[in-house]
């Protein structure tokens, strides 16, 4: 016999318009169009081994208004981004960018002014956002990405500045692998062209994106 | 037709071996395949996380570059470069507005939309070449006929399907062709599409081991001797993480060799050992380089 623990949620806390706010993020366009049939779940491989993350219930939760309990959650974090749902889906819902949008609007959010949207990302969500923002920095410091700097200082920052990088004893036997197959890029890859070219348009981006807040 | 190479961040270093074997068949196969000048990093799917429009710049410049260097089609062997090289392409072409919004973002350059078509090197070779052409370089003697190996897709080779447009997203078969090509035989695998995880493999180890896993427990369940991969993610993980995956779900003590598919064609056109690199794979396909007993 399965038991199940049946979670109650007050309406009256319901966050009404955190439909509207997920529909308007860039990726969350179609998310009204679901009707819950749940092929996302059936198909998705991280619900298949038993992690949090159900598609299915995370578009359910978005839709009732239960913003805290989406954003601060792990589930939105454990995505791999395999676009199986997008596939899958009968109603063109595209989750893999709905979840997307999530994490865009968790990290804007930790740092919200109005202390009742302020939420806090969980463990997963400062991992997988720390890890985006070293491959983005990477990107901007050489042009493309260079693996040992990249994952150096995640090692470092991701998991607690200084004591983190202990976390890459994890790493060691892949680590070792690698050297052992002469597979780890030593020096820096040096395109004085691609660098300062890509430098601009991460500026022009910023600039643009100023622009039309304004 | 003049082809222009867009390697990619991980080609030149972390899977080096796919780098060379896909540049000795197309040398082989007589594609005039060009490395393009100053690339830059297409940004894969983190970059666009942290900051959508800078990402959809970056790969905007790539493609400039290839328009510039008078490439006809782009090629990456990434399935996530070529992914985000196909998507953004798309975009340009069928929004005008967003079209001239990144190409205000580049200060030097200018893409006219749909002008290169980016492709993955998969499709290059089915609808560029055919598999008519790649047979006749094929040996019939080589030491992969008569072996039995599975194909791994993973994910962003063939999703999403809307966008990509390739194969069939529920059953792709074209690299089980390539297989048939060398002589050897398909059985039937059920995890050919799912995904791997290999590019959370540093955010969400456990995870990744037993997705791996899985498909790794099953590509022997179903008999396989080698998989072929075409991406250098799933290598990273079905290979470089084979034993750690495999102990984390108890599947037993057994090692698969895993190739690139432009491995799998050097082997069948009887490259040598080392042109294709294939020292450099994490579990030996040194077992599989000799002829099968009959």
């Amino acid at each position: 016999m399965i038991f199940m623990a049946i979670q109650t949620f007050n309406l009256n806390t319901a966050d009404l318009n955190f439909k509207n706010e997920v529909v308007a993020e860039e990726g969350g366009e179609h998310l009204k169009k679901c009707f819950q049939c749940s092929s996302c779940t059936l198909t998705c491989p991280i619900t298949d081994v038993g992690l949090d993350l159900n598609p299915r219930k995370v578009i359910r939760q978005v839709l009732v208004g239960m913003r805290k309990e989406v954003l601060e959650s792990k589930a939105i974090w454990q995505c791999v981004g395999c676009f199986e749902c997008t596939d899958r889906c009968p109603q063109n819902v595209r989750f893999t960018e709905v979840i997307e949008a999530l994490r865009t609007i968790a990290v804007r959010d930790t740092k919200s002014k109005d202390k009742s949207r302020r939420i806090s990302l969980s463990k997963e969500g400062k991992l997988k956002h720390s890890f985006d923002k070293r491959f983005k920095e990477s990107v901007w410091l050489w042009g493309r990405s260079w693996e040992p700097e990249m994952i150096g200082r995640y090692m470092m920052y991701g998991r607690g500045f200084p004591f983190g990088a202990l976390i890459g004893f994890k790493y060691i036997s892949m680590i070792l692998g690698m050297l052992r197959k002469f597979k780890i890029e030593f020096f820096p890859p040096w395109n004085s062209k691609a660098r300062k070219e890509v430098r601009g348009i991460f500026k022009n981006a910023k600039k643009y994106e100023k622009e039309a807040k304004a | 037709m003049k082809v222009g190479y867009y390697p990619g961040c991980s080609l030149h270093k972390v899977a080096k071996e796919y780098n060379k074997s896909t540049y000795k068949i197309a040398e082989k196969l007589g594609v005039d395949m060009k490395e393009i000048k100053d690339w830059n990093c297409c940004g894969a799917l983190e970059v666009e996380a942290v900051n959508p429009l800078a990402a959809k710049g970056i790969v905007a410049r790539n493609l400039a570059l290839a328009e510039e260097q008078d490439f006809d089609l782009l090629t990456a062997v990434c399935p996530a470069c070529a992914y985000q090289l196909i998507h953004v392409n798309r975009i340009m072409e069928e929004d005008k507005e967003q079209a001239d919004i990144l190409n205000s973002l580049m200060d030097k350059h200018d893409y006219t939309p749909g002008s290169v078509k980016p492709v993955h090197f998969l499709q290059l070779l089915r609808d560029n070449i055919g598999l008519n052409k790649i047979k006749e370089h094929i040996l019939p003697d080589n030491p992969l006929a008569g072996r039995k190996g599975v194909s791994y897709y993973g994910c962003l080779c063939v999703r999403p399907g809307d966008i990509v447009q390739f194969e069939d997203p529920d059953n792709p078969t074209f690299m089980d062709e390539l297989i048939n090509l060398v002589g050897a035989e398909t059985p039937h695998f059920p995890m050919k599409t799912k995904c791997c995880g290999a590019t959370q493999l540093l955010v969400a180890k456990p995870t990744v081991e037993t997705l791996t896993g899985n498909i790794v427990v099953n590509a022997k369940e179903v008999g396989a001797e080698f998989i072929v991969v075409a991406c250098q993610m799933c290598a990273l993980a079905l290979d470089g993480q084979q034993k750690q995956a495999i102990d984390r779900v108890g599947g037993g003590d057994f090692k698969i060799p895993v190739l690139y598919f432009s491995q799998l064609l050097g082997i069948g056109m009887g490259l040598s050992y080392k042109s294709l690199g294939l020292g450099s794979n994490y579990v030996s396909p040194k077992k599989l380089m000799k002829p099968v007993k009959t």
